[in-house]
């Protein structure tokens, strides 16, 4: 009995080990999000000062970015002299040069579902 | 390397604990074990992040230590008479069994929104440590950065053992609590059906159960309060066991704030039951002393204000004298309870027609209980936020940190009652 219940247990324990791989592989919810953020995490300096400014007025972009781009620290709607702009495709936003303006790209990268900038002020 | 490194120093750590805690109860024995060993590697570290000290170089040195240990003191012999009740044991593990395939069918990488943004997110922070302190900072206090640091600093201790933020980890240690929850219920009951029914009733709870799988510390938090209360109602089996319930209840506030109303009110309590036995006393607070320093050391030196503190008594009176207030409160409690809980006014209709018959035992951790939710209910009426909305968004998970210990202890008492009289159907 005492055989029979480990090798119950060794094989619950690989099966479940197994089964939380491919559960942990899933899409994130976020992916396409992540997929263009991700980049950025070589650029930014996680001691550095970052606005955040997004075309969708969204707060949970800004969430989000937090979360992907973490240890560093977003400050949303903030005046910084380096600013990651994020613009989310599905959004037209007429004021959008109001962003650019006075500011030079360092470094930007793009997918179907968003456009995100790194801007420092000229 | 490392995270292999860290699973044997983990697993040294629990067989050492496991000798040390004298338990009759097996499988609990093992959950206390594993919640000890928890409990410290959180807790050291979040003294390694503050020291600056290398956790690789700590995590050598810790194996040695244990290896030498184990050689020198373990006793195999002894662990290896310890007898499992095999039925019981394969019993459990099909419960344990349905539990994880339930949990894998409602979980998600990274977990709900209180998941992904607060505890997962200050993982991410622990993680890192040249910039972990940063988590405080005031940009991010919607994060609520004044949380405590059990949930994230175990997520962020395999992160940065891994050198990767996987997905897997989270999940993982999410699951922990509810096998944990799952373990007590069943083994804290003699009679095997009467241990199988709260099991049962925790695995069909789809609002339970939905809320376990969310990545949240809520099931963290039911899980210490259970365990604490159960080693409390055993204390009469051995006396010992105050130190080890010391450090579990005060694990409670090392895990969510609320945890510190459980650990004050469990705290005065022990004191009252207790009270011509001051030796027991003095263990019990032996064993709380550790995280109260750690949780003293954590707010004055890294947690940022606590976003309820500040208004938490402006307008007191008003708020004391309003009856809407009231009303709404009541109200709320009784949708979530029928909505969510309907197993709770079951029970309580149970134990009002058993009343007569029940041994009673377990008064003081039930007026444990009762105080942490009346403490609750003030705590609503004096919120600072819009009430309705806190109530919407905190009750249901204030309550699942309770519901569990509700189940053990009720059951306890059922099961007295099968035991004294044989005849007795439920």
């Amino acid at each position: 009995m005492k055989y029979f219940l480990s090798l119950i247990l060794a094989l619950m324990l690989s099966f479940n080990f197994i089964y939380f791989k491919r559960i942990s592989e899933k899409k994130p919810r976020f992916e396409k999000l992540e997929q263009c953020l991700l980049p950025f995490k070589k650029i930014v300096n996680p001691k550095g000062h970052i606005a955040f400014n997004s075309n969708s007025n969204s707060t949970e972009n800004h969430y989000l970015t937090q979360f992907i781009l973490a240890p560093t620290v977003f400050d949303n709607d903030g005046d910084e002299d380096t600013i990651l702009y994020l613009k989310d495709l599905k959004f037209n936003n007429l004021n959008e040069t109001h962003y650019f303006k006075n500011k030079k790209i360092i470094f930007s990268f793009k997918n179907d579902g968003y456009h995100a900038f790194i801007l420092i002020k000229k | 390397m490392t995270l292999f490194l860290l699973l044997i120093s983990l697993a040294f750590s629990i067989l050492i604990v496991f000798q040390k805690v004298v338990l009759i109860n097996v499988p609990i024995r093992i959950v206390c074990s594993i919640s000890l060993t928890l409990l410290l590697y959180s807790v050291a570290f979040y003294l390694i992040l503050l020291a600056g000290l290398s956790f690789i170089v700590l995590l050598n040195f810790a194996v040695l230590f244990q290896l030498i240990y184990i050689y020198k003191f373990l006793d195999f012999k002894q662990l290896l008479l310890i007898k499992f009740q095999y039925f019981n044991s394969l019993v459990l593990l099909i419960i344990l069994s349905t539990a994880v395939l339930i949990y894998q069918k409602r979980v998600i990488p990274w977990g709900a929104w209180d998941g992904t943004f607060i505890w997962n997110l200050h993982a991410k922070f622990l993680a890192d440590q040249e910039h972990w302190q940063q988590l405080f900072s005031k940009q991010i206090s919607w994060s609520h950065p004044d949380y405590p640091l059990f949930v994230p600093s175990l997520i962020a201790i395999f992160w940065h053992s891994e050198g990767s933020f996987s997905t897997i980890i989270p999940m993982l240690i999410g699951l922990l609590p509810l096998l944990g929850i799952i373990v007590i219920l069943y083994s804290s009951l003699n009679n095997t059906l009467v241990g199988f029914i709260p099991c049962v009733i925790i695995l069909l709870d789809s609002v339970f159960m939905s809320q376990a799988s969310a990545q949240y510390a809520d099931t963290w938090l039911a899980f210490f309060i259970l365990l604490g209360t159960y080693l409390l109602v055993s204390i009469n089996q051995n006396k010992n066991l105050i130190l080890v319930a010391g450090i579990i209840v005060s694990g409670a506030f090392w895990v969510k704030n609320e945890g510190l109303f459980f650990f004050l009110i469990t705290t005065f309590l022990v004191f009252f039951q207790f009270k011509s036995d001051k030796k027991l006393i003095l263990k019990y607070f032996l064993g709380t002393i550790i995280l109260v320093i750690i949780l003293i050391l954590f707010k004055i030196k890294n947690s940022a204000e606590n976003d309820m503190l500040p208004g938490l008594f402006s307008t007191f009176g008003n708020k004391l004298l309003d009856s809407n207030r009231y009303i709404l409160i009541i109200n709320f409690f009784k949708i979530t309870i029928l909505k969510k809980f309907p197993i709770l006014p079951f029970l309580l209709l149970f134990s009002i027609f058993y009343y007569p018959k029940f041994k009673k035992l377990n008064i003081y951790p039930l007026i444990g209980i009762v105080f942490l939710i009346c403490t609750y209910f003030f705590i609503y009426l004096f919120t600072p936020k819009d009430l309705a909305w806190h109530l919407e968004t905190s009750l249901d998970r204030l309550l699942h940190q309770v519901y569990p210990t509700i189940l053990m202890l009720f059951f306890i008492e059922v099961d007295g009652i099968s035991q004294r009289q044989p005849d007795f159907k439920l």
